[in-house]
């Protein structure tokens, strides 16, 4: 048992997460320090602690998890044989992993530059 | 009123290759039901017209069918109402192999039912001396009956998109008993019924989107009684209570 209870549950406990996660990422590029220009430098020196590397990667983890798990709700609501469902399911797995590693791969470099806050 | 014209479905099996629709006019009285029309019209234009009925007044759920596109209940579907165009068009049930013309075979329908267990179970304590009373407090009674008016009609499960595309859902209406049992405090069956609704062909597979409440006959709000299913079972997933 189980095996439809987790897609479900998980779709719904990553919705409440997200809306956290959107929170955070939202209010430190655009509030926490107002009229500061973005700049790739600045950025690179937030990133360069891992709380802030953590929440990114979660984010991001958080985004491709609840996008692949609602597009394989829905293609298989197309009703597929038993073998598509394992097949899209499979496929959303290879997908969702690919996508977080290439975000972990793009974020990684940044971590211990040890520049200071920019803010 | 004006003729208004019977568009309706017509398919034999044993007969036809493929199904037709056959235009019928009638001259309704005021207050004339869709059932009473065809009633009228198998009596008075066509014998070969095949549909379900029994009660004529909403309480058996037999003569359930598409009327203008929407599963309804015919008896209690008013011909003035429905004809906005001057024409009825009458089909069967979605969902459903057709038997004839607008009879279906609702073989699936049932034994889908029969898998959620929709009786009362009791619990393991010694059968009584005397006859057993199962006493329910009134403010638990009213929640149970929100789910228990079900007439088996059918027209949440011909209108239920899941369905449609997923053959083994347990639809809207088996649900729906389910949750009449699994709600009372009388029934110790959570853990019979639990193979069949936590399944992904279970209470996981809707998606509300509430056609079922919108067409129940009965008001029954079917998609809020799979919603407290779900809670149920997530509770119970969770470790947050029951007997996981």
């Amino acid at each position: 048992m189980g095996r439809g209870f987790w897609p479900w549950f998980l779709q719904r406990a990553t919705a409440v997460l997200l809306l956290a996660f959107l929170g955070a990422h939202l209010w430190l590029e655009h509030f926490a320090a107002p009229g500061r220009v973005t700049t790739y430098r600045r950025v690179a020196a937030r990133l360069a602690h891992p709380a802030f590397v953590a929440l990114d990667w979660g984010l991001l983890a958080l985004v491709v998890f609840h996008g692949l798990n609602g597009a394989r709700t829905a293609v298989l609501d197309l009703g597929l044989s038993p073998a598509g469902e394992r097949a899209v399911t499979w496929l959303a797995v290879v997908l969702g992993v690919g996508a977080f590693l290439l975000g972990v791969d793009a974020l990684a470099p940044f971590l211990g530059m040890r520049a200071p806050i920019p803010w | 009123m004006d003729e208004i014209s019977f568009r309706i479905f017509r398919f034999d099996p044993s007969r036809d290759a493929e199904a037709r629709y056959q235009l019928y006019r009638i001259r309704p009285e005021p207050g004339l039901t869709v059932l009473s029309a065809l009633v009228n019209l198998r009596e008075e234009q066509d014998g070969s017209l095949a549909f379900r009925a029994s009660c004529r007044s909403g309480i058996c759920g037999s003569d359930a069918m598409l009327i203008n596109g929407r599963a309804r209940l015919a008896c209690k579907t008013q011909v003035a109402e429905a004809a906005g165009d001057g024409t009825v068009t009458l089909e069967p049930l979605r969902g459903f192999p057709v038997l004839k013309d607008l009879v279906v075979d609702q073989s699936d329908f049932w034994e889908k039912l029969v898998r959620v267990k929709p009786w009362l179970i009791p619990g393991p304590e010694p059968a009584p001396e005397r006859e057993r009373l199962m006493r329910l407090p009134a403010q638990q009674f009213d929640e149970l009956s929100r789910a228990s008016d079900c007439i088996f009609c059918a027209c949440c499960y011909a209108e239920c998109p899941m369905e449609g595309r997923h053959r083994a859902y347990l639809g809207p209406a088996a649900l729906v008993k389910a949750y009449r049992f699994e709600a009372d405090p009388r029934d110790a069956g959570s853990a019979e019924r639990r193979g069949a609704l936590d399944h992904p062909d279970g209470v996981w597979r809707c998606h509300h989107v509430f056609r079922c409440t919108e067409a129940c006959p009965k008001e029954i709000d079917a998609a809020w009684a799979i919603q407290q299913l779900q809670r149920r079972l997530a509770a119970r997933h969770l470790r947050l209570k029951g007997d996981a």
